[in-house]
């Protein structure tokens, strides 16, 4: 009896002790852990060591020095691109990177040096360095405005973990050094997926892989060799250039701003679209310098792909005045729709599928700027043509 | 440096076919992007043209220029209706001009108007902000927006489009030291780096 009684307070001690023994593997997780990643199946563990790796890199970009050879290749509609570079980092601003000519080429390295206050690109097949002062932080501008004051970086994570599944896939020896493999996968519809290889010792993405909605590989960067926290000196940092290159200074971009700012400072009204892609969020806004027309520079994210909206009024429609859409792919793999309503133009650009775009460009409905009168395209005709035959013609 | 109104008037229909200098080019693009008159002219002058280059044009038969020669010879002009022609044609149709001449002013203005507010029909503009602002994202890939924004700017350079910003500047040769090496004063014939590629 006493035997008995022993061992069912030795049993109850254990049970207290420890809980897995009577609930299994899920009790191990604490009252605050998250829940598995919604039609993941992914382990939440591993979900949750990838998405701590993916904030390390998001935490440290920049703040790694290294010297390094990278390859690109983009696959697009119009063709294959491919580009090899020579990269040079010194933490946490100064970057040069010179991309190699093709074996085709006679002229020089096409050079990039940026210095966190400016960015200087030589173009060797004109004979000319562009000048752009660094736009004041895109990011940073917003980050005192918003709410919670919290640095974008930290909402581009948060906005991660709602929009994409994050698992780690595996680990890979690349160049030498260990990765972590971790896919990004998007849980909406449309949005293209990732693959990044993370270094084990630091917090760096050593290769990356985009894939298209359709799930088609889009683009692949690789490092070639790299060589961490490396010697050298900030004079490798200027350009190397013959002093008559001719200068092109070019516009600096301003801040992203809230919408209600940009709607005080545009003098017109901006027509929002009533359908926002599932996930993605109004970062801000940004007035452009474009001289022609004023445009209102909208930007959306889901925390890993963007969609910038542009918005003109008075500008959109063919000649004839007639309402339009079209949809185009741009070199670099993004895709643009046009659409132009009521007199405005409306032009919508990202990586995101083509269909959401275009969605996304018929839920805007600009307010009517002004009625014109109709006239007879005769009147035109020989108004101009009496016009020119009197008037210009000698 | 900038051409005024009068001198873009005369060179507009060889700027229309491109006939002009890449500077006089440059020069009549900027002056049209301020000038809603000459602008006016231009849209008006391409409109007509195109309108009269939708117009098929008629095959004459062979023996039409033979014939008509020798029936101008034949025919000599009398005497009475040439000078009907000078005396009473010329003056009225010169009058009808006048009076019309107003009406077709205010027409045109009101008909180019609509015109001014063609665009240049260029994504580059749009491509180039949302590479630039991509390049802030944490998980970027700098080295290919780096690359595609470096190309964007070279298609922008070469069509003049970098103009049509505000801020912009025309392109000078002066950089500043601060931004150069020793090697400044190497001659134009720039030899490039050799790079050794990794093994």
């Amino acid at each position: 009896m006493f035997k008995k009684t022993i061992a069912i307070i030795i049993l109850c001690l254990l049970i207290i002790l420890f809980p897995s023994v009577s609930y299994g593997h899920e009790s191990l997780s604490d009252p605050g852990h998250k829940p598995p990643l919604e039609n993941s199946g992914t382990d939440p563990c591993n979900a949750e060591a990838a998405l701590e790796i993916i904030e390390r890199v998001a935490e440290n970009t920049g703040n790694i020095s290294f010297k390094a050879a990278k390859t690109v290749i983009m696959w697009h509609p119009p063709g294959t691109t491919a580009c090899m570079s020579n990269i040079t980092h010194k933490a946490p601003n100064l970057t040069k990177t010179e991309y190699l000519p093709s074996s085709s080429s006679t002229c020089g390295l096409r050079t990039i040096i940026s210095d966190g206050k400016s960015t200087w690109h030589y173009e060797p097949s004109l004979e000319v360095v562009f000048h752009m002062p660094e736009i004041p932080s895109l990011h940073d501008d917003l980050k005192d405005k918003n709410e919670g004051g919290k640095p974008n970086r930290i909402k581009d994570i948060a906005l991660i973990k709602d929009n994409y599944e994050v698992s780690m896939v595996s680990t890979e020896n690349l160049i030498g050094r260990s990765a972590y493999i971790i896919e990004l996968k998007p849980r909406h519809f449309g949005n293209p997926s990732r693959k990044i290889w993370v270094d084990k010792e630091y917090p760096f993405i050593l290769k990356t892989e985009k894939y298209g909605s359709d799930g088609a590989l889009s683009s692949v960067s690789f490092y070639n060799q790299i060589e961490f926290f490396p010697f050298f000196d900030d004079d490798i940092f200027k350009l190397d250039i013959p002093s008559n290159i001719t200068k092109v200074e070019l516009p600096v971009l301003s801040g992203l701003i809230p919408l209600d700012e940009l709607n005080r400072k545009a003098d017109f009204s901006i027509p929002m679209p009533e359908f926002i892609p599932p996930g993605y969020v109004i970062e801000g806004g940004i007035l452009s310098s474009y001289k022609p027309f004023p445009a209102a520079h909208i930007r959306l994210t889901d925390g890993l792909n963007t969609i910038s909206y542009f918005v003109s009024p008075g500008t959109g429609g063919n000649n004839k005045g007639q309402d339009t859409l079209s949809t185009m792919a741009d070199m670099s793999g993004v895709n643009v729709v046009r659409r132009s309503e009521k007199g405005y133009d409306l032009t919508l650009v990202g990586e995101s599928d083509e269909s959401l775009l275009k969605k996304m460009a018929e839920s805007i409905h600009p307010p009517l700027i002004q009625n014109k009168p109709p006239r007879h395209p005769l009147v035109d005709y020989l108004s101009s043509f009496l016009y020119q035959l009197f008037l210009l013609e000698r | 440096m900038n051409m005024n109104c009068e001198k873009v008037k005369s060179l507009l229909s060889a700027y229309l076919d491109s006939e002009l200098s890449s500077h006089e080019m440059r020069q009549i693009r900027l002056h049209l992007i301020d000038c809603e008159t000459c602008k006016s002219e231009y849209e008006s002058l391409r409109t007509t043209k195109d309108i009269l280059g939708m117009l098929d044009s008629p095959s004459l038969p062979r023996e039409f220029w033979p014939e008509l020669r020798d029936r101008i010879k034949s025919q000599p002009i009398p005497k009475s209706y040439s000078n009907l022609f000078m005396k009473l044609i010329i003056p009225a149709a010169a009058m009808v001009i006048l009076a019309i001449l107003p009406f077709v002013m205010a027409t045109h203005t009101r008909a180019s108007k609509d015109f001014i507010s063609t665009k240049p029909n260029s994504i580059e503009p749009y491509v180039r902000e949302y590479i630039i602002s991509e390049l802030d994202r944490p998980f970027s890939d700098k080295t290919s927006l780096g690359f595609v924004a470096a190309g964007q700017a070279v298609t922008m350079y070469s069509s003049n489009l970098f103009e049509l910003y505000d801020g912009y500047s025309e392109p000078n040769d002066t950089i500043p030291a601060s931004t150069r090496t020793e090697k400044q004063t190497q001659p134009k014939a720039f030899q490039p780096v050799m790079f050794v590629s990794p093994k």
